[in-house]
């Protein structure tokens, strides 16, 4: 497929025009999310030096940050702007000044990615993932299909130590796993 | 929805109003480069107040995610100015095809060049002027500061005569930089930076023997849940 058609189609002078008028910083911050929403999880997924569930996770939760990333920016951009006639000065002040809008519009976006994104991100990915995760629940090595776990108790009533096999040991090393999935080394 | 009117302090006011904040929340590279300075602070202070996690699991993200929107950072502020120019050019180039562009672009590329010269001008005189006295002996007097002051004013004159958006004829290239700004952010934060930074985090958190006792952490935990099943 070529992309020739499609970049005939745009037209840069009404692009630079506009932007020339009136940029704001939601139009970069927001391109920037909607790329990197569909980049980083296609780069994730590509390392194949990662073990693939790891990679799963961290792609998903990649993925879901810049999705609720878009919105937020827009709309906190918006609701800032509200603002705008409460910080308007009145006329008879003298100065150099502008308009309040474009520095409404770049606060929004700023305490969007301080503190709205990251919080929203907190609250909303236990959930994101438990809905991607049931699939998977079955899967998860459990302690009492374990067969090191199952053996535990016996060696114990037994008096005896307990040295678990090297493979055995492989099999629980999935359990350390579990924990890298609920964040560690996980980028967002 | 109507948000009630707030009575705001005049200096808050007067900032939210400078031209100088609105030029940088107009100017995509240092907006996004403030942006992701904020990323760097809020999303691992998030990562350490979740309680949920273990801690030192939360440790290890949350400065991986420090490096990381660091070397974004780093990365974006050393990577986009060339790669805005060359996107710029490229943009320029097929504007100018368009005769009913030609003169716009001219225009700005004149407007410019007289900023650019008064820039160097300012910064040269000043330079200038403070040598001359300090070999003489003596000290700045009003005349002095006054001129001085005089040359920054017509500087930033030409400059924001450059950056004004309501001159149409100057919209066309102010637009064509900031598209170029906008796609060079995009290649660089999107795709170049993600796959820079396992070069660097990886060999950092290395350095920071971070990844060293995440390995100790991993071999800790299974004769833990093995007593405990």
């Amino acid at each position: 497929m070529s992309l020739r058609p499609i970049f005939k189609k745009i037209n840069l002078t009404d692009i630079s025009n506009a932007l020339g008028a009136e940029n704001s910083a939601v139009y970069t911050v927001v391109a920037v999310a909607a790329f990197k929403g569909i980049f980083r999880p296609f780069f994730t997924m590509k390392d194949k030096k990662q073990d693939p569930k790891s990679r799963k996770y961290a792609a998903i939760r990649e993925g879901a940050t810049e999705i609720i990333a878009i919105p937020t920016y827009i709309g906190l951009a918006k609701l800032t702007a509200k603002l705008a006639p409460s910080l308007t000065l009145d006329k008879s002040i003298k100065g150099n000044f502008t308009s309040p809008n474009k520095a409404l519009h770049f606060a929004g976006v700023c305490l969007a990615a301080l503190i709205v994104i990251p919080g929203l991100c907190s609250l909303a990915m236990p959930y994101i993932l438990k809905v991607f995760n049931k699939n998977d629940k079955n899967k998860v090595v459990s302690n009492e299909i374990n067969p090191t776990a199952a053996m535990l108790p016996m060696a114990i009533a037994l008096g005896q130590p307990v040295r678990p096999e090297k493979t055995k040991l492989f099999n629980m090393n999935t359990y350390g796993k579990v924990t890298m999935n609920t964040g560690g080394g996980v980028r967002i | 929805m109507k948000i009630p009117s707030i009575t705001i302090p005049l200096k808050i006011k007067e900032a939210m109003c400078s031209p100088r904040l609105a030029e940088i929340a107009e100017n995509t590279i240092s907006a996004v480069a403030i942006e992701t300075a904020l990323k760097m602070v809020g999303r691992p202070t998030f990562i350490i107040t979740d309680k949920k996690t273990d801690p030192k699991t939360k440790k290890y993200a949350a400065i991986k995610e420090f490096l990381y929107q660091g070397t974004c950072l780093g990365l974006y502020l050393g990577i986009v100015p060339p790669v805005k120019r060359a996107i710029n050019k490229f943009i320029i180039s097929r504007l100018s095809k368009n005769p009913a562009n030609a003169e716009s672009i001219d225009a700005y590329h004149a407007e410019s060049k007289i900023a650019s010269t008064a820039r160097k001008a300012y910064r040269r005189s000043g330079s200038v002027i403070d040598r001359t006295l300090s070999s003489l002996g003596l000290k700045k007097n009003e005349v002095i500061k006054t001129a001085k002051k005089e040359l920054l004013y017509a500087e930033k004159v030409l400059r924001e005569k450059v950056a004004d958006p309501s001159n149409p004829k100057m919209q066309l290239c102010k637009g064509s930089k900031e598209l170029s700004a906008i796609i060079g952010s995009v290649v660089t934060l999107a795709i170049v930076a993600p796959e820079l930074s396992h070069f660097i985090v990886h060999p950092m958190m290395k350095i920071l023997g971070f990844d060293k006792k995440n390995e100790e952490v991993k071999s800790q935990v299974v004769p833990q849940v093995s007593i405990k099943a």
